[in-house]
């Protein structure tokens, strides 16, 4: 049985909270999806890449807008860049074409980011033994946006049907498969926060990258804790983080890649998501901080925080030519002046 | 800004930033060295605060403890109230749901503070850690 896979990078990631965070601007990368958002070293693509893997199913192509994963992808993947992330659809659409020219029996059709644990194999499987063109994955009563699409039955509708259709028009009325494993749809913060409560719990699959240097604590490669700063079970310190002294990172918290934690700050119950530089003594319990992006959990609410003094993006920012200095009609002769320092209420709080 | 009898309510500008704090500083200095000020801040227009504005009101504290006054906050925006957490500032300040209710707790004395209860006297959380309204005048057995 031969089979690939379609994997689509959409801007899933939409709810009460993280709808903002799908669409805001950083330099260098043009969004975050539910399917590059990472948990605990890794993300929801490299996982569901590795759960594909597992099924022998080695084809795999992704399709994402133009600088939306903000991740190196692994070298054995298809990557498939589009200019708008509406024309996702149409370019899966045409792969699923190619596919089926090339001889391909059943190809994977998904649409991250939900993360879903589901057997691929037996998924194929059950799909075969129905004979029918195309399966859909089910859970809680719920349709997921995952297919498995025989691209023989399709090949004919397919040749006719113009790359505008969605997919659901191609695939018709799929019939349902009940997922079994743990799904987790990453609508929002709140979700994001439940599967990394869940990981650390053991609920799903998801193992923090690095070791674990104590019981329930895990340190990725290049992560850098004061030796004042205190961590306590459960924890994951990711890659080249920096925990300045005196800070905490306490229960159920997950400091990702490239992110920095001030002295005195405590992280209590929330994640910070790579290349994010949190100020000195604050205080980020039940939130999810995005560069200078804050989902207050509590309050049901995100935040922009302009003021790089508490919380800010740690991606390189492009250089810039510095503007040039205003002229100024008459020379001020500063020469027996004595130097004042400008008063200013600004401090690090 | 307002006077209500001897506590004066400061409506706060839509942007608390390094700009705006030293005029409203300038603006508020005579008040500051009066005799025990009681300074209520109205947040109710409030969109945008930062670390200067929070280092202003911290100040603004000080100097009205000072002077044995003292500094309360009102109609505080959620994103607001959010960051004041984020930044462990709520903890310091009254913060109550609208300006005159925090005028008229500076008019009341503080008979909830000290609760008779079979004999003994009890100081209530509230008079600790500066909590306010009905949950914050219950003494700790209730």
């Amino acid at each position: 049985m031969q089979a690939s896979a379609i994997v689509v990078i959409g801007n899933q990631f939409a709810g009460t909270t993280l709808s903002e965070f799908a669409h805001q601007q950083r330099p260098g990368q043009q969004g975050l999806s539910g399917g590059c958002v990472e948990i605990l070293g890794r993300s929801v693509l490299e996982l569901t890449v590795n759960r594909l893997r597992e099924a022998d199913i080695r084809a795999i192509a992704v399709i994402a807008e133009a600088g939306s994963v903000p991740f190196w992808p692994p070298r054995d993947l298809e990557m498939i860049a589009v200019e708008r992330s509406l024309d996702c659809w149409p370019r899966a659409i045409h792969k699923l074409k190619e596919y089926a020219w090339q001889g391909v029996e059943d190809v994977i059709v998904m649409e991250l980011g939900p993360y879903v644990e589901c057997d691929f194999a037996e998924t194929l499987r059950v799909h075969h033994s129905r004979q029918t063109a195309a399966t859909q994955l089910q859970h809680n009563q719920q349709p997921l946006d995952v297919w498995i699409a025989s691209a023989r039955a399709l090949s004919a509708s397919l040749l006719d049907s113009s790359a505008l259709f969605g997919i659901e028009k191609i695939l018709g009325t799929p019939a349902p498969f009940v997922v079994k494993g743990y799904v987790n749809r990453l609508a929002d913060a709140r979700d994001l926060r439940q599967l990394v409560v869940d990981a650390f719990l053991g609920h799903c699959a998801i193992r923090p990258r690095g070791r674990e240097v104590r019981p329930g604590i895990w340190m990725d490669d290049g992560a850098r804790p004061h030796r004042s700063a205190r961590i306590l079970a459960p924890a994951y310190v990711g890659h080249a983080v920096k925990l300045e002294p005196a800070s905490v990172v306490a229960r159920f918290s997950n400091i990702e890649r490239n992110s920095r934690v001030g002295a005195g700050t405590v992280v209590e119950t929330a994640s910070v998501l790579p290349h994010t530089a949190l100020g000195k003594g604050l205080d980020v319990s039940q939130a999810v901080v995005h560069g200078n992006r804050f989902a207050d959990l509590a309050r049901s609410l995100v935040l922009t925080v302009d003021d790089p003094n508490l919380i800010r993006d740690t991606v390189p920012r492009p250089w810039r030519a510095p503007k040039p200095q205003r002229e100024v009609s008459e020379p001020l002769d500063t020469r027996n002046q004595p130097f004042e320092l400008e008063g200013s209420l600004q401090g690090e709080l | 800004m307002t006077s209500n009898g001897d506590v004066i309510v400061k409506r706060l500008p839509e942007r608390v930033g390094q700009q705006q704090v030293l005029e409203f500083v300038r603006e508020l200095e005579p008040v500051l060295k009066n005799d025990h000020p009681c300074l209520v801040f109205d947040f109710s227009e409030v969109s945008h605060l930062d670390s200067a504005g929070i280092e202003m009101l911290l100040q603004c504290m000080e100097e009205a403890m000072k002077r044995n006054g003292d500094l309360k906050l009102a109609s505080v925006p959620p994103p607001i109230a959010s960051l004041l957490k984020l930044t462990r500032v709520d903890c310091l300040f009254e913060i109550f749901d609208n300006p005159s209710d925090a005028v008229t707790s500076y008019h009341r004395f503080p008979v909830y503070a000290l609760q008779q209860n079979g004999g003994a006297t009890h100081l209530t959380v509230g008079a600790v850690t500066g909590l306010s309204g009905p949950a914050a005048r219950k003494s700790p057995e209730d």
